[in-house]
């Protein structure tokens, strides 16, 4: 309880509100704006995080993720358009409710739900963390390397139904991170005769290469002015009553706990446990007019997923989803090694995590309740100097990485990869799961071969390897189950 | 989309075969497992999932034949996967336009290098007002270094202006 108390204090220093401020206004933002996307936030804010002090760094980045989660109801609402893919759940009933004059009521329990949402997650996290913390010790390398297969059983889940074309591009990204010198022995691997290439592939500058370039690509050939047309920027919040909140206070539990046992699993994430809460809410509904329960369940699902992605991910070291795995990589960046050992080493550091997290919840909450008109302008602003900003960042982002134009370089030639692999339907956010997974699973692979001295049985002599294979299968198959009955309906 | 598939099958295996021929020249150790294993895993894996993506492909392109087959020609027009026409000579102008920023920067500076390339940005997405162009290229690349700079110490290339 002290341990809490210390980490609420460390969260409400000044420079860490204003980085929780920042975060999650920069979060709503992205979210908001129907093209952008809060992976895209988190990466474009990461290299402000240089300078600052991890439990400032990290509050920043989960400012953009819970903010740009919340944010994308603004224009699934307003406009019928999706801000985020978990945001595609809200439109259905929320821009109805809108055309019937309710904007600011839907608005208002969007908001609502999606905190209530939030506070839920953390609290999960909070108990459960630990606990799965505390037998992820008695890993050895062997276990580490099936856990580590695990986290690509995620690909399944992040490939849109592109499976073969999904893994083609983990290996992309595993190929990418083999470059450079070899961590045990020092043998030089794909490096082209460039001295620039001995330390490996910047994994930031390829980050913001691969998500943020074919994006801006992406928007010269949308048109916005649908989007202009349908815009009413004379919208006011307007929260549930009481009365309101006791009817929907049944929906958002159940959606909230639905979206921390999805954000829990690897590859699922806020778009599924979104519709899982429409799914919920509109069958306690029995209607088929738009309702504020229709509302309320996906956001309190994808914001539920919030915190439980956060389970595996600091845990484990496991990220679910692209955005977890930019924060996983970014805490990497700072020296900070997510799994077990974090809670043991940096016990300080988790608790400031639950706590920031928690406060974010609630500045979300206010900074949304309060700026609305602002986020809702947002949406009118000209695509020229927002894609021109975007662009700027990029190239600050990667040159800060290490100072270097080289990384420069690195951006571009991975926002032309990406791009063409985005044109001919092969999937970006399994290349980042695998820069980022790619470094400890090969440590894992060559240790544990080393200490078997070569023997590969010992990926499966434990029975916790196991385990593990059996849920990559277990993700695996319930994935293409899902895509074909998808597909058949 | 069949067409696509094999090409790009085929294009991964062509370059999974390429890194295998890279990975062959990494030196042999005695000690522990060998540098050249775990990427040759990857290739390996990258290779059969090539050959899967090739059969897809034809698969599909077989499906897409009977269908024109049974509705005696008439299917769907395929949307177009790359841009062309005037998109796409933008696009080309703006990856030229990009290389010669990065090889510039550094010689250059920031300052000096940045609005130009914003400017042709906004032209791009559209803006056709100069004197907008010219404040708005000027002013994001200024206050963009300003935060970076001063407030997140991050020393981005100087110019003999600033």
């Amino acid at each position: 309880m002290e341990a809490i108390l210390q980490a609420f204090g460390a969260a409400l220093h000044l420079n860490v509100i204003l980085m929780m401020i920042l975060g999650a206004v920069v979060g709503i933002v992205f979210g908001a704006i129907p093209g952008l996307t809060y992976s895209m936030g988190i990466i474009l804010v990461l290299p402000l995080t240089f300078n600052l002090d991890p439990l400032a760094a990290i509050t920043l980045l989960l400012g953009v993720y819970v903010g740009g989660m919340t944010g994308g109801s603004v224009s699934a609402i307003i406009l019928g358009i999706p801000g985020t893919p978990s945001a595609a759940a809200t439109c259905l009933d929320g821009h109805r409710l809108a055309k019937q004059g309710k904007a600011g009521k839907a608005l208002g329990t969007a908001v609502f739900s999606a905190t209530i949402g939030g506070l839920i997650s953390v609290v999960i996290l909070v108990v459960v963390a630990p606990i799965i913390a505390k037998f992820a010790l008695k890993f050895g390398p062997a276990e580490i390397f099936a856990l580590v297969f695990f986290g690509f059983s995620a690909i399944a889940g992040i490939s849109s139904g592109k499976v073969i074309k999904g893994l083609i591009s983990g290996m992309i990204g595993l190929l990418v991170m083999t470059m450079g010198m070899d961590p045990v022995m020092g043998v030089k691997r794909y490096t082209f005769g460039s001295i620039n290439l001995l330390g490996g592939v910047d994994v930031l500058s390829f980050m913001i290469g691969m998500f943020a370039i074919p994006q801006i690509v992406e928007a010269f050939s949308t048109d916005e002015s649908a989007i202009k047309r349908k815009l009413d920027t004379n919208v006011s919040m307007s929260f549930p009553t009481l009365k309101e909140i006791k009817g929907l206070a049944g929906t958002i539990l159940k959606s909230a706990l639905i979206g921390v046992g999805i954000g829990a699993i690897p590859g699922t994430g806020g778009p599924i446990a979104a519709f899982l809460g429409y799914d919920q809410a509109k069958r306690k509904a029995c209607s088929d007019e738009p309702t504020l329960d229709c509302v309320a369940g996906p956001e309190a699902a994808h914001n539920g997923v919030t915190g439980g992605a956060l389970i595996p991910m600091l845990t484990l070291g496991i990220p679910g989803d692209p955005a977890t795995a930019i924060l996983l990589g970014a805490l990497l960046i700072h020296g900070l090694k997510p799994g077990p050992l974090l809670f043991q080493e940096n016990s300080d550091f988790v608790y400031g995590i639950y706590a920031t997290l928690f406060i974010i919840n609630l500045l979300v909450f206010s900074i949304q309740s309060f700026g609305i008109r602002f986020f809702v302008k947002v949406l009118d602003f000209k695509k020229s100097y927002l894609y021109t900003t975007i662009m700027v960042l990029c190239v600050i982002g990667a040159y800060s990485s290490h100072n270097n134009m080289f990384d420069v370089f690195t951006m571009f030639a991975a926002g032309l990869i990406g791009f063409f692999m985005q044109k001919f339907g092969f999937p970006v956010a399994p290349t980042i799961l695998a820069l980022v997974l790619g470094p400890t699973m090969e440590d894992s692979f060559r240790r544990a071969l080393i200490l078997s001295q070569g023997n590969f049985a010992t990926f499966v002599a434990s029975p916790i390897s196991i385990v593990f294979y059996a849920f990559t299968v277990f993700v695996l198959v319930s994935q293409v189950r899902r895509k074909k009955k998808n597909q058949k309906a | 989309m069949g067409k696509i598939d094999v090409i790009c099958g085929l294009i991964t295996g062509a370059f999974s075969v390429l890194f295998y021929i890279g990975t062959l020249s990494f030196p042999e150790m005695s000690i522990g497992i060998n540098p050249r294993a775990y990427p040759m895993v990857i290739i390996l894996a990258a290779f059969g999932l090539s050959i899967l993506l090739v059969i897809q492909g034809t698969l599909k392109m077989r499906r897409q034949r009977l269908q024109t087959q049974a509705t005696d020609g008439k299917v769907a027009v395929q949307a177009r996967t790359l841009p062309r026409g005037k998109t796409a000579w933008y696009l080309i102008v703006l990856a030229a336009a990009m290389l010669a920023y990065a090889l510039a920067m550094e010689d250059l500076g920031y300052i000096i290098v940045t609005p130009p390339l914003a400017a042709l940005t906004m032209w791009f997405f559209g803006e056709r007002k100069p004197v907008k162009i010219i404040l708005v290229s000027i002013l994001v690349s200024i206050v963009l270094y300003w935060i970076f700079r001063s407030a997140f110490r991050v020393p981005l290339p100087r110019s003999f202006i600033w």
